[in-house]
């Protein structure tokens, strides 16, 4: 069970051949897990405090381009980072995680299952040594790695101010490609995303599109899109609502509403989000 | 000489039956209390010799032994005056002992030997009443002691009245009236918020413990206050029991024999004693005086963890055990829990509108003080958001749902519980809300406990229409108003 460690230096055999090639490479990297799946692969990070819409996103993409064999890059925390790692290793795809502290310190400490099954059959890396505690700026120097490793990074959700643009600009400094979701134009969370795109990302709609940015051909599956069925499901996927609103959308009265969007819930077929509104899972 | 006078002392909401002797010998002239008896007791002494003096009676001048038994139990509180006063006025044969055998006495005199009313007037009531006796008390007591029922009260005004005997049975004519409080808010004057209104008619109606969660000033206070508007008055038994718990806390028991039901909003800054009781002597909290009522908890999760994890286990037994080297005291807390927060420390995450400023592991901590037990306990569970300017502002808004309608629906529900043959609550399901349960429970990894609260709100929605079937529609609209799980 105890994974392997490794430590490998920059200029020597090993060392990550893309990574290398940016303006500001690590000295030493150390890492958990197998150095062969140091491959180039796809960087996919997004906001910490992610919306179903952005993990689902992450989950979908993710999900996708592992069963493809891409290896997903990301950096462990909550949210879209670790619903990606997770979509990768479900898909039985590989996964590297790059931590903000040594490889073998759970941080996120909610992230600790997710490290456990990548140091043991992917690797965890950092350029901090064993045993080092997280510090406030080693996250956003960690970034640059993760850009560095990538082909190229797909912002799934953002903000703003967003974690995640330092590591579009690191992508962009190291010359690789910066991909990303767009959002609703309302929504607060996709703002970052949505202004990455205004600066010149490429809006990823569908993984056709993904699969043409990284070169691989065959595409089979594209990203579930609902079947407006209802008057109901239109409503909801134009945007999420909160009951009331729900009921005076569709001119129904408040108990019909309740129970119009309890049995769409207990179906799956839509979610409810933490704040206490409903929309596409 | 010797002669002894029945009395009783406060223990949890009963009245434990004390026997005040007195013994008055030639000798040395000292006045001594024995028999456990706290600070309180052991001032009646200079209590009861100026109201003798006042009363015009005669202190004796003599060796005054007063023992209050069974010696081993402790007594606390001024309702000893009184009896202790009428022990030595018999025993020097002031007055005739044979007068107040199998009679209860209880009251705090005053230096001017006006007799005083003490906290739990009640207990002492039902106690009598209990051991058959009739119950000798202050005079202001009576209006309260009336409504236990078989019990004959004399009111004492003064003790200078008992030189001419015993007071007569006080008879009351007038039964206080009945009504529901008029409520501080009614459900028309929140303007929006439908959802959250059908939430408090269900919780009303089913006694469902009900969280609102919402950023500042989105009207969670506000719709937590209007639920008091919405519960019908006291049973005959429940009117009984609270003004008990009153009484006993040396609160106005009135609203309660008013039949209005406990609505106690405590501070965030109450300790664990001032929420669920305690002290020496043991004293109710603030659960136990919403017993029969609703316990709003505003802001919960600024409550001491300590306080909040002590309601965990009286939630669900609906009475408080307080065991203390002393004894252990229970006092009943029947109660529906109405608890409001804000999403996060700054109060805006998950609001469309303005962004959240929190970190997600402050978030994550901020929602867990009140921690997975508790919240599993939140039957109905709803989020309160700013509503829209233009429906706050806009004269000719939709009505919405009144109070008076929600309150009749209310009682109409609870009525229809009442007369529903008892059976298990599963026994009411229909085959398609099984079903629609047993997927949503394993889906959603339900403890029992949370589907077990599931099929009682899904049981009050179906009282709520009257319907003896607990249909699927009922089961997806309980769920609806489930709580969401803890990050």
């Amino acid at each position: 069970m105890s994974a392997l460690r490794f430590i490998l230096e920059l200029g020597e055999p090993g060392y990550p051949q893309l990574l290398a090639e940016t303006p500001d490479p690590p000295k030493r990297l150390y890492g958990l897990g197998r150095p062969s799946a140091l491959r180039p692969g796809l960087a996919i990070i997004g906001s910490r405090k992610a919306t179903p819409y952005g993990l689902r996103c992450a989950r979908q993409f993710a999900g996708w381009a592992g069963s493809a064999g891409v290896t997903i890059i990301s950096g462990a925390a909550i949210g879209c980072d670790s619903e990606a790692h997770r979509a990768a290793l479900g898909a039985g795809g590989p996964s590297v995680a790059v931590l903000g502290c040594g490889p073998d310190v759970d941080y996120p400490r909610r992230s600790a299952d997710v490290l456990r099954m990548m140091r043991t059959e992917h690797a965890v890396i950092s350029e901090l040594p064993f045993g080092m505690q997280p510090t406030r700026w080693s996250f956003v120097r960690r970034n640059r790695i993760i850009a560095g490793l990538a082909r190229a990074v797909l912002v799934v959700e953002a903000g703003l101010p967003s974690g995640t643009f330092s590591t579009a600009d690191a992508a962009l400094d190291a010359g690789r490609d910066v991909l990303a979701v767009p959002g609703s134009i309302l929504s607060a969370e996709s703002r970052g995303a949505n202004r990455l795109i205004r600066q010149g990302a490429i809006p990823v709609t569908d993984i056709a599109e993904l699969a043409i940015t990284l070169g691989i051909e065959g595409v089979l599956s594209t990203v579930g899109e609902t079947d407006p069925k209802d008057a109901a499901m239109r409503a909801l996927a134009a945007d999420p609502l909160r009951p009331d609103d729900f009921a005076r959308t569709l001119g129904i009265d408040i108990v019909s509403a309740a129970r119009t969007l309890g049995r769409l819930e207990s179906s799956g077929a839509i979610v409810r989000y933490p704040d206490g509104r409903y929309g596409l899972g | 000489m010797q002669a002894s006078i029945t009395t009783a002392t406060l223990h949890g909401v009963d009245a434990v039956r004390v026997e005040v002797q007195a013994d008055v010998s030639p000798g040395l002239p000292i006045f001594g209390i024995v028999g456990l008896a706290d600070v309180a007791v052991q001032e009646a002494r200079d209590r009861v010799r100026a109201a003798l003096r006042a009363a015009g009676y005669e202190f004796p001048n003599a060796r005054v032994i007063v023992n209050l038994a069974p010696a081993p139990l402790r007594k606390h509180g001024t309702g000893f005056d009184l009896p202790i006063a009428l022990a030595v006025l018999c025993a020097t044969g002031q007055l005739p002992h044979k007068v107040f055998e199998s009679l209860s006495v209880v009251g705090e005199l005053g230096l001017d030997a006006r007799v005083r009313e003490v906290p739990g007037m009640l207990a002492h009531a039902i106690g009598a009443v209990s051991r058959g006796e009739n119950l000798l008390g202050p005079a202001a007591s009576a209006e309260v002691v009336a409504v236990v029922p078989g019990l004959g009260f004399h009111a004492l005004e003064h003790l200078s009245v008992l030189r001419g005997g015993l007071p007569a049975v006080f008879e009351t004519a007038v039964e206080p009236d009945r009504h529901s409080p008029r409520p501080p808010v009614r459900l028309e004057d929140v303007a929006g918020h439908e959802t959250a209104k059908r939430c408090l008619e269900v919780a009303a109606a089913g006694g469902h413990h009900i969280l609102l969660t919402g950023p500042p000033g989105s009207g969670k206070t506000l719709l937590a206050r209007a639920l008091a508007g919405l519960l019908p008055p006291l049973t005959d038994r429940e009117r009984l029991e609270s003004a008990l718990i009153y009484s006993v806390a040396g609160l106005d028991p009135m609203s309660a024999i008013e039949g209005i039901r406990p609505f106690r909003a405590p501070h965030h800054s109450c300790t664990v004693a001032g929420l669920v009781g305690g002290g020496t002597p043991p004293r109710p909290g603030e659960l136990s005086l919403a017993h029969n009522g609703v316990l709003f908890l505003d802001e919960v999760p600024q409550f001491a963890p300590a306080a909040l994890q002590a309601l965990r286990q009286p939630i669900e037994e609906g009475v408080v055990t307080l065991v203390r080297a002393s004894g252990a005291v229970r006092y009943p807390g029947k109660i529906t829990l109405a608890a409001a927060m804000n999403p996060c420390p700054c109060g805006y995450d998950g609001d469309p509108q303005r962004s959240c400023t929190c970190t997600e592991g402050a978030v994550h901590r901020y929602q867990s003080r009140i921690g997975g037990p508790l919240f599993d306990r939140m039957d109905i569970s709803i989020r309160v958001d700013r509503i829209d300017p233009a429906l706050l502002l806009d004269d000719e808004r939709p009505p919405g749902v009144s109070t008076d309608d929600v309150r009749e629906r209310v009682a109409a529900a609870r009525a229809y519980a009442m007369s529903r043959p008892p059976a298990s609550l599963r026994s009411w399901l229909a085959p398609a809300a099984r079903s629609t349960l047993e997927v949503a429970g394993r889906n959603a990894r339900l403890s029992g406990r949370a589907i077990t609260r599931l099929l009682r709100v899904a049981r009050t929605i179906a009282d709520l229409e009257c319907t003896e079937r607990v249909d699927e529609v009922h089961v997806i609209e309980a769920m609806a108003y489930r709580a969401w799980e803890v990050a």
